[in-house]
Order: C-alpha cells, then sequence, then structure tokens
C-alpha cells in the first residue's frame, strides 16, 4: 500500500480513520446503503410490533376495534419483505422503492395506507440515490409527509398527518446535522406533535388518547432512530387507557385483539395457529425467535408473564409444546387456513364472464359471507373490524374477475383506502363504493343487477347504500364518555351510524335503546344479523321482542355469525 | 265471417270476459301425480291451490295436443272464419308449438299463429285488444297487427312468496341467481323477451307491491290494467283502488291466477300487467 506522500493526505487520513472510529463505537452509519435502509426498515418494524397491542389500545369508541397497531405493523411487514429479496448489494433507490412497493401492496387499514403512501414518498425523494446522507433523508421525510397528505382527500389534522410533517418539517430544520442528529430531532418534533393531537382532535380529548397512526409513526421512527444509535431496542412510552376488567394496559388488550391476527399479510398456508402463553420470567424475544423457524406470519407479544403468539405452521404440534414447556396455555386457536384458502379460490372461478359487472366484497362471519353471496357478490375478502384486509388481498379477488368491470364494496371505514388503493393499482376498471358499514353494502348489493351496465349499476348501487342506517351493538372494553353518554367496561353499547348512541346493562337493551334512537316508524324494515357469539334462540327472541315493541314495522333475524358485534342492525 | 280469437289457458283471462270477447280458451292440463286435470274444466283456481298445498310432489303441467287446436281450427275455419291464434311465450311452454303444428295440419293460410312473449293476465292484456279489434271488423291482418302492436306495449311485473315454484318447474330464467338467500329477498319479476328476469331485488312483500306500483306510475297511461294475484284478492282489491287512476278508461281486470300459472308461481303470487296507451 503505497504511503501518503504529503501532509495534506496524512490530515485526510487521519479524518476517516477517526470517522471511521466513531461509526465503530457507535455501530452506526453515517451514510444509509441500501442494505442499511433495509436495517432501518425492520429496526422501526420491529418496534411497532413491540408495541402492537399498546397502539392498538389507542381507539377513540370503547368498542373493540383497535387494530391501528396491527395494520401498520402488517403493512411495514409487507413493505420490508419485499426489500429483504436483493441478493446483491441493493442501492438506497432499489431498496426504498421495494419497501414502498411492498407496503402499497400490503397496506391495510386506513392508518396502513397512509403510512404506506409516506413510504412511496420517501422512495420517490430517494429515486436516484445510491446512498443517503442525512440531508436527503431529511427531504425524503418531508416528501413522504406531504404524499401521505395527497392520499387523503380531506385531511384532518390531529392525525398521523399531522406527525409525519412535523417530523418531515424538523428533520429538514435539522438536515445539516448528523444523520442521527437529524433523525432524533425529527422524532422529537413527532412526539410533541403526538402529544398535541388530543387538542386538535376532539374526539381523542374525550377518549383520552393520542392518535393511534400518530404513535405507530413515532414508534416506527423511535425504532430507526434505535438502528442509527447501533442500539437494540428503542426506549418508548405509550400511555394507552384502560381496558376491560384489567387494572393494566396491555394485558387484557390481548383478548380484544385476538381474532384479526390471522389475516396476516401472506397466503394462506397450513394452519393459523394462536395461544396465549402464561408463565413467569419468560423471554419474548427468545419465544419469538423459535417460533419464528417454525413457522411465517409471526407475531409474538408480550411480557414475561404472558406471551401472546400467532404464526402460521404446517404443524402446529411444536408450537403448542414450545408453549406448554413455558407455562400455561389459553385461548388456544388452530385453524386450517388451506380450507379457507380453497373456499377463497373456489369463489374467485363463481363469475360469469358475460357479467359486465362483478361485485368485491369485504365481509367476516358466516352468516354475513353467505348473504354477500347469495345476493351475487362474485369474490367475498374475508375481513372486518379488526382484521382488514391488506390491499393486495383485495388486488386478488378483483384481479380474478372476468368481468368488465368490478365494484368493490369495502363495508368499513377502515378498509375504504385499502380498496382504494387496490382499486389503482388494478389495471383493469375497477370502482370502490363508499360502504362503511355491513348494512350499507347489503343495501347496495340487493341493488346490483348483472343485466345492466357498470354506470348502472355503480349509479343504483350507490343511491342504496344511502337508503340504510346501520346500528352496531357491542360490549364496551373500557369507560368512557363520548357524545355524553357515560359507559362503563363491560357494559353493553349500541352506536347508530357511528355514533355512541346508548349503553345498557344486557345487549337486548342496548338493541331496544338503539331503535329508540332511531325512532324507527311504520313502514320500517329492521334486519338484525346475530353475532358470533349470539345464539339462534337469544337472536330470534329479540327479535320478537322487537316485534312485540314496534308492531307496525318489520323485523328480519339472520344468523351473521360476525365477531365482536353481538349485533349489526340495518333500518331501512 | 269474422276474424276470431283463439288462445290458451295460461292467459287466465275470465272466462265471462273470454265469453263477451268472444274469445275461444284451449286448456293445457295439469297432472298431481297420475291425477290430470284440464285447466278450467275439471279444476278450479280453487281446486287447485288447495290440492298444491296439501300435494306431497309438485304438480306438472302438459301443453294442448296438436289435435285439441287443430279440432278448433278446423271448427272455425269450417264456418268461414279467419283465425288469430294467441300463445303463451314459446321460451316458457310447447303451447305455440302445439298450435303452429296444428296451424300447419289444417293447411288453412286463413290461420294465424302468435307468440305473445307474455303468460298469466299479460298475455290477456294482449288477446284483449287483439278481440276488441276483432270485434270492431278488422281484418286478419289489422287484427294481427294490433295484436303484435300490444305485445310491444305490454308489461307484467309481479313478486313472489319464493321463488322455489319457479326453480323447481324449470321457468325461472335470470331469476336463478336470486334462488336461496338467507336475506328471504322479495325479488320483483318480469317477463322480457319471453323469458322470467329479476327486475328488482327488494326485502319484503309490502315495499315489493308499493315499488311495483311506483314502477308502473312512472311509466303510464295505460289503455288497460290487469292485476293477478292468487288467493290474495283482499291486496288485489286495494292496489286496484291505487292503480284505477292509471287507467283511460276500462276497468281494472282482476283475475286470480290459474292451475298452469300457479304451479309455477305458488300460492303468494301479486302482480300487475299494463298495456300502455
Amino acid at each position: 500500500m503505497p504511503t501518503p506522500v504529503n501532509g495534506a493526505g496524512k490530515v485526510y487520513h487521519s479524518v476517516r480513520e477517526g470517522r471511521k472510529r466513531m461509526v465503530d463505537t457507535k455501530n452506526a452509519p453515517r451514510i444509509l446503503t441500501g442494505a442499511d435502509f433495509h436495517r432501518l426498515v425492520v429496526a422501526g418494524t420491529r418496534c411497532v410490533e413491540q408495541h402492537v397491542e399498546a397502539i392498538n389500545a389507542l381507539n377513540v369508541f370503547p368498542v373493540p376495534d383497535g387494530d391501528t397497531g396491527i395494520n401498520m405493523l402488517l403493512t411495514l411487514r409487507s413493505g420490508g419483505s419485499s426489500s429483504e429479496s436483493f441478493s446483491r448489494p441493493a442501492t438506497v433507490a432499489e431498496v426504498s422503492n421495494a419497501v414502498a412497493k411492498g407496503a402499497l401492496l400490503g397496506a391495510r387499514g386506513n392508518s396502513g395506507v397512509i403510512f404506506s403512501q409516506f413510504l412511496r414518498g420517501l422512495a420517490t425523494e430517494l429515486r436516484e440515490c445510491d446512498e443517503c446522507d442525512a440531508s436527503t433523508m431529511a427531504t425524503a421525510i418531508a416528501g413522504g409527509a406531504a404524499a401521505a397528505y395527497k392520499a387523503v382527500s380531506q385531511p384532518v389534522e390531529g392525525t398521523m398527518l399531522t406527525v409525519m410533517r412535523a417530523a418531515g418539517e424538523e428533520a429538514q430544520r435539522s438536515s445539516s446535522s448528523s444523520l442521527e442528529d437529524m433523525w432524533q430531532a425529527s422524532l422529537g418534533a413527532a412526539q410533541e406533535a403526538l402529544a398535541h393531537t388530543p387538542e386538535q382532535l376532539p374526539v381523542l380529548r374525550e377518549a383520552g388518547v393520542v392518535d393511534a397512526g400518530g404513535q405507530g409513526v413515532v414508534a416506527f421512527m423511535a425504532g430507526a432512530l434505535a438502528y442509527l444509535q447501533g442500539k437494540t431496542d428503542a426506549t418508548l412510552d405509550i400511555t394507552t387507557p384502560v381496558q376491560a376488567g384489567s387494572g393494566s394496559p396491555g394485558h387484557e388488550a390481548t383478548d380484544v385483539s385476538h381474532d384479526f391476527l390471522e389475516h396476516t399479510e401472506e397466503e394462506a398456508y397450513g394452519y393459523c395457529t394462536q395461544l396465549l402463553i402464561r408463565g413467569a420470567d419468560m423471554d419474548v424475544d427468545s419465544v419469538r425467535d423459535q417460533i419464528a423457524v417454525l413457522g411465517r406470519s409471526t407475531v409474538v407479544v408480550g411480557d414475561d408473564s404472558l406471551i401472546k403468539v400467532h404464526t402460521h405452521v404446517l404443524d402446529p404440534g411444536p408450537v403448542v409444546s414450545l408453549g406448554t414447556s413455558l407455562g400455561t396455555l389459553d385461548q388456544v386457536k388452530i385453524e386450517n387456513m388451506d380450507t379457507m384458502h380453497q373456499e377463497f379460490m373456489a369463489l374467485h372461478g363463481y363469475v360469469q364472464s358475460s357479467n359486465a359487472v362483478a361485485v368485491v366484497a369485504v365481509a367476516s362471519g358466516d352468516g354475513l359471507e353467505q348473504v354477500f353471496r347469495d345476493l351475487g357478490a362474485a369474490a367475498v375478502v374475508r375481513g372486518g373490524q379488526t382484521m382488514n384486509p391488506s390491499a393486495q388481498e383485495i388486488l386478488e379477488a378483483v384481479q380474478g374477475m372476468q368481468a368488465q368491470q368490478v365494484v368493490v364494496l369495502p363495508n368499513n371505514p377502515n378498509i375504504l383506502m385499502a380498496a382504494q388503493q387496490a382499486a389503482e393499482l388494478c389495471e383493469n376498471p375497477c370502482a370502490v363504493l363508499a360502504s362503511r358499514t355491513i348494512p350499507q353494502g347489503i343495501a347496495a348489493l340487493i341493488a346490483y343487477n348483472p343485466d345492466l351496465d357498470a354506470d348502472a349499476n355503480v349509479k343504483a348501487m350507490t343511491t342504496a347504500l344511502s337508503s340504510v342506517r346501520s346500528g352496531e351493538v357491542t360490549v364496551a372494553v373500557r369507560d368512557a364518555t363520548i357524545n355524553g353518554v357515560s359507559v362503563s367496561a363491560g357494559q353493553a353499547i349500541a352506536l347508530l351510524d357511528g355514533t355512541l348512541t346508548t349503553a345498557g346493562a344486557t345487549t337486548e337493551e342496548a338493541l331496544l335503546g338503539l331503535l329508540e334512537h332511531a325512532g324507527v316508524s311504520e313502514g320500517d324494515l329492521v334486519t338484525l344479523y346475530g353475532g358470533a357469539d349470539v345464539s339462534s334462540e337469544a337472536l330470534e327472541q329479540n327479535a320478537e321482542t322487537i316485534r312485540q315493541r314496534w308492531p307496525e314495522i318489520e323485523v328480519e333475524a339472520v344468523d351473521g355469525g360476525q365477531p365482536h358485534y353481538q349485533y349489526l342492525v340495518s333500518i331501512e | 265471417m269474422a276474424v276470431k280469437i283463439v288462445t290458451d289457458s295460461v292467459s287466465d283471462l275470465p272466462a265471462d270476459l273470454a265469453a263477451s270477447l268472444d274469445v275461444r280458451v284451449v286448456p293445457l292440463t295439469v297432472n298431481f301425480g297420475a291425477e290430470s286435470f284440464l285447466d278450467g274444466v275439471d279444476i278450479t283456481s280453487e281446486q287447485f291451490f288447495q290440492k298444491l298445498v296439501a300435494a306431497s310432489s309438485l304438480p306438472t303441467t302438459a301443453a294442448p295436443s296438436i289435435e285439441a287446436f287443430a279440432q278448433v281450427f278446423r271448427e272455425l275455419t269450417g264456418q268461414g272464419h279467419d283465425v288469430l291464434s294467441m300463445h303463451i311465450s314459446s321460451k316458457l311452454s310447447a303451447t305455440l308449438n302445439s298450435a303452429t303444428q296444428a296451424a300447419a295440419e289444417v293447411g288453412s293460410d286463413r290461420i294465424q299463429v302468435l307468440d305473445t312473449q307474455a303468460a298469466s293476465l299479460m298475455q290477456a292484456l294482449i288477446v284483449t285488444a287483439a278481440a276488441r279489434a276483432a270485434q270492431a271488423g278488422g281484418s286478419l291482418e289489422e287484427v294481427t297487427q294490433a295484436a303484435k302492436s300490444s305485445v310491444a306495449k305490454t308489461s307484467l311485473y309481479f313478486v313472489l312468496d319464493t321463488l322455489e315454484y319457479l326453480q323447481k318447474g324449470g321457468r325461472i330464467g335470470r331469476a336463478a341467481a336470486l334462488v336461496g338467500g338467507l336475506l328471504g329477498i322479495k325479488p320483483i319479476l318480469t317477463l322480457h323477451e319471453g323469458e322470467v328476469h329479476p327486475h328488482e331485488k327488494i326485502r319484503t312483500r309490502a315495499k315489493a307491491v308499493a315499488r311495483i306500483v311506483e314502477i308502473v306510475q312512472a311509466d303510464g297511461p295505460y289503455e288497460e290494467i290487469a292485476i293477478l294475484h292468487a288467493s290474495s284478492s283482499e291486496d288485489a282489491q286495494r292496489l286496484a283502488e291505487i292503480v284505477q287512476p292509471l287507467s283511460t278508461g276500462l276497468p281494472i281486470l282482476t283475475s286470480q291466477i290459474g292451475p298452469i300459472v300457479g304451479t309455477y308461481t305458488g300460492p303468494g303470487v301479486i302482480g300487475l300487467a299494463v298495456r300502455k296507451a
């Protein structure tokens, strides 16, 4: 190796050594390569995963629908796994583009969709970069925030958008700092913006929570910062409202969000296996590592005394054995996904190519899925409250259609954006109707006529969906006062068109209160869709009670089988 | 020397109206197992529905024989009349085929056979228009023309309690997709190009009837309106009062459907047939 011949060379050399030393000490990069960018995303994702239940618990209403954490996690995972596949050193542009593409496809829930748009904006800014320094990254964060704003037709402040924008603005102000310092400053601004969200959005203030999506952004950034600092884990405190039946947040939240984890970004495979392990001095990270080897779509969360496991495996045996070796098992649920998958695929072939229009609906619960199929939906994508399907799942169903035009009924406000994203990614004509509830989706589908063309159908279905009012009866997961209605955890509550309306000691009381509040009158048709944990007898009995109290209305009862909601009610 | 109108019993044309309009009605046959009944001759509507409810298996129907038509055609042409023979949609029954072959067998160019692309009182409204043109002294060509233009001006909307009979009888057409719903949809059905088509899906019978009235109100006025029902004379009466103002003069024709239509609709049917002015 040639020795430097002049002083300047020596100085240069020593500066480089100094920098190298600094990097070595903190084990953190100053300039991100493609591989670094991937690791940064993985670290951010890991932090979201560690706090997934806490983020879920930040739901505005005391209803069991908190799923922001899981939606963001699954969206990010889809991004991370698609950037994993480079067999050679890749550029930042390539990796960030792969992350964005994966996230766009894997996006589920509004928070996931918005975050995927953030990642897309980030990738757009980085599209020319082999590597990326603090200043470029700062511009990219700001670009990501701008892209996220654009994805929302009516941006609302006090949401994750505000948090992203604060992060972007501060990143740009600190763009001359080191990458780590810039990121830290940006995260600080994001946290401050997050803390102010309750002042901007009254619903958050009433519920005593910060915005869940914003919290997800902060968690991601905190995880990424830990990576830039060369640490293994981020420090992040999330204050969640107290859940039903528990003084400590987190534990019972696992019950609440038990069901949705089965719906992950990956294709159905083997057995979806879920269980809770109760034990002492358990090591969550070690359990996660062991189970990750056994299966796919693995999510392991919890603490040293309670661990929740979700994984897809060909043989659930070893997962169960691992659990029993650590403690006692609870809420063990093993589902054969191949059967579920076959059913889904069978539905894809159902469409007749002569149809001008085919309908793809999102629903969950055997009865509801059957109702949608009866009414002519060519495919039913499983999903709903707390188990939002990804844009890709919807996209696959849409692409399986042979019709000239596909109409998607998302049937949930939190699936609407993922459906719209799927429609944008789709090459065939695809219209997403703004059905925000199951009753709206059913009303729209009743108006569907396969003999008519696409425009006529979209028009008739759109008109029909607004002809129905939607009620929901569920159980409050915590104490809350919203819209002047005070509820305590465990009480039955009813929502009318998304607004908390009444609380009662029993679901029957809440149901009757709901109809009272809706002011049902002669000629109205009330349809009750009984949930998974409502027996046929109870369903019929409640229908009969309503018939006796309001003899002038028609009442129909259908076994919907939906999770979480004892009753879905349509009033038309 | 006149034009005589022949139709089949699927038209559900009341006997007194058939007599006053000088329309010859050739009966189809309904079979309950090994028992055969000539529609309107051996069995009344009331008797049919009583048997239908009690029957262990669904009845079947049979088109009139070629000879049944040939006899009528020979008789009328023998008296020196021209004949316009108007029948149920060929997509729903073999009746038109029998009549066409009978006409060929009789071998007279004074017999015209017409597919009304209709059934029940929709068919009746096409028959009454032709019969009135015949009574007014129209030629075979003129009467046939009147009948053809009535085919284009006549529609039918009806609702069934259940699609089961239509499905089991194999006459369901495009409404097949609606069968077996958990929601108990009461679709409004229509006849389009001689086949049963779903027009609109409605959740309850009351709403469906109200919607039929709305559809009909949106497209008046009408030369003639008919209400078909099975054992729902009160509903039919109420409906008649509502739609009376839409008719330009003729009284509303209300009729209980006969055994042939009843075999495919079951007991809970109600519907409105209209012929535009």
